[in-house]
């Protein structure tokens, strides 16, 4: 939900603008990379990639709808680093597949996730 | 003579209408990011003058930690919400008063505490962003009433930022979630619905996070991801918008007398002067009544990382500014200063 400003004089920037604009609805259509692996057993903690989370409202919307994930016991969000961490109770069922869409359902594009 | 194919004529038609549309929609985009009211310099020699930092000390449970809802109550005091999931009572000297809350699910407790405002018999309303109600007390921290639950309709929320109230004891509230702004009466009953879900045209709300009433009983909406500020008037008609940018990807550097980067909190007095928590170029914006830009002023040392000031609050007269810096776990203060004019 966060953009880098981009400077660029008028007109041209808005024509310029235009073609961004098509390419980030294109990105953003575009489906995300197939992930997959059953997180079990042993497996307690997600490190979550969640890139552009600089607001603390998005931050806390993430951290919601992680903690909405079964098995959860906690949810720590870092803003500056770009990552969540969810801790989960031991033989919690939780896929890859569930945190991503969490995470694009608090409104951010989910990236790589590591299990500790 | 030669003979145009039925099928030929049809494919031009479609041509000349797909063209038509492109056109009409270009025309019509280009517009929408022109024709905004835009903040433009006054000229009015007022600009903000920084009286310092509080940092919450003297609380049993701490320091200010990511505090992010502010409130100003009819008597001075200031009421803060941060992440110790409390709320926190502060003088208009800053000193510490008092606080409530924990993390639980009761009645005084909360999840997330986030918004917060003072109606004027002192009573505080608190929104929890994580357990999706309102909870309202007296102005020492007595529950009083509890209202909403998670979800789209009217009444329910998902993930209520922040707050309002107007003269009549009407309570506004910031559904993030829900690209809306809710309006309930102060025994909590639903009243009516402000804007829509939408990038576009007047209404359309892109995740609201701040709300605040004006003197003459307008709302004012941060509508913090069309980068924007609109005024609702009190039966919930658009009337006006404030931010220029382009599609969203063109939030204006923090030198701009034009335009926002995630607005997420706004605040007015008596006095008509508007404070736009301008949270992504880490400034407090000051608007004139019709969202002209006036002056701003840089949060020092902020954290690059971090989209701040969240929220912003004024005193009764709006000579006196408030502002929640969650990065450095500080509230940030200002004055009003109207500079001598030079004949």
């Amino acid at each position: 939900m966060t953009f880098k400003p981009v400077h660029i004089n008028r007109p041209f920037g808005r024509w310029i603008g235009l073609v961004l604009a098509a390419t980030a609805l294109a990105s953003l259509a575009a489906p995300p990379a197939a992930r997959s692996g059953p997180a079990s057993g042993a497996s307690r903690q997600a490190v979550v990639a969640v890139n552009g989370m600089s607001c603390p409202f998005c931050a806390y919307g993430v951290k919601k709808h992680l903690s909405a994930l079964p098995g959860v016991k906690s949810v720590q969000v870092e803003m500056a680093k770009g990552e969540a961490i969810v801790e989960f109770a031991p033989e919690t069922e939780v896929t890859d597949e569930q945190i991503q869409r969490a995470v694009r359902a608090a409104g951010f594009t989910p990236g790589k996730i590591e299990w500790k | 003579m030669n003979k145009v194919p039925a099928s030929s004529g049809r494919s031009r038609l479609i041509v000349v209408f797909l063209l038509t549309v492109v056109v009409l929609a270009a025309c019509g985009l280009w517009n929408w990011g022109t024709a905004w009211t835009v903040p433009a310099d006054s000229g009015t020699p007022i600009r903000y003058k920084f009286l310092g930092y509080w940092d919450g000390a003297g609380s049993p449970s701490g320091k200010l930690l990511r505090p992010i809802g502010i409130a100003v109550a009819p008597n001075g005091d200031v009421y803060v919400t941060d992440a110790r999931i409390r709320v926190v009572r502060l003088a208009s000297s800053g000193e510490f008063k008092g606080e409530w809350g924990r993390e639980e699910k009761g009645h005084g407790e909360f999840g997330n505490p986030v918004g917060i405002t003072v109606a004027s018999d002192g009573s505080v309303f608190v929104s929890d962003y994580d357990q999706d109600r309102i909870r309202k007390f007296t102005s020492d921290g007595r529950f009083l009433l509890s209202f909403g639950a998670s979800g789209k309709d009217p009444g329910r929320f998902t993930a209520p930022a922040g707050l309002a109230v107007d003269s009549s004891g009407s309570l506004y509230v910031a559904d993030f979630y829900n690209h809306r702004v809710q309006k309930f009466r102060s025994d909590g009953s639903f009243e009516n619905i402000f804007g829509h879900p939408g990038r576009m045209g007047a209404g359309a709300l892109h995740y609201p996070t701040g709300v605040a009433v004006t003197p003459d009983g307008k709302l004012l909406v941060a509508d913090a991801y069309n980068y924007q500020i609109q005024w609702f008037d009190a039966e919930g008609n658009p009337i006006r918008r404030v931010g220029d940018h382009l599609f969203w990807l063109w939030p204006l550097r923090t030198s701009s007398k034009r335009g926002f980067k995630v607005p997420t909190g706004v605040a007015t007095g008596t006095n008509g002067l508007i404070h736009v928590a301008d949270s992504g170029n880490h400034r407090i914006v000051m608007l004139s009544a019709k969202g002209e830009y006036v002056a701003d002023r840089s949060i020092p040392d902020s954290d690059p990382n971090v989209f701040s000031p969240e929220q912003v609050a004024v005193s009764r007269d709006g000579e006196t500014v408030y502002a929640t810096d969650l990065s450095a776990n500080r509230i940030l203060i200002l004055a009003v200063e109207r500079q001598p004019t030079h004949q």
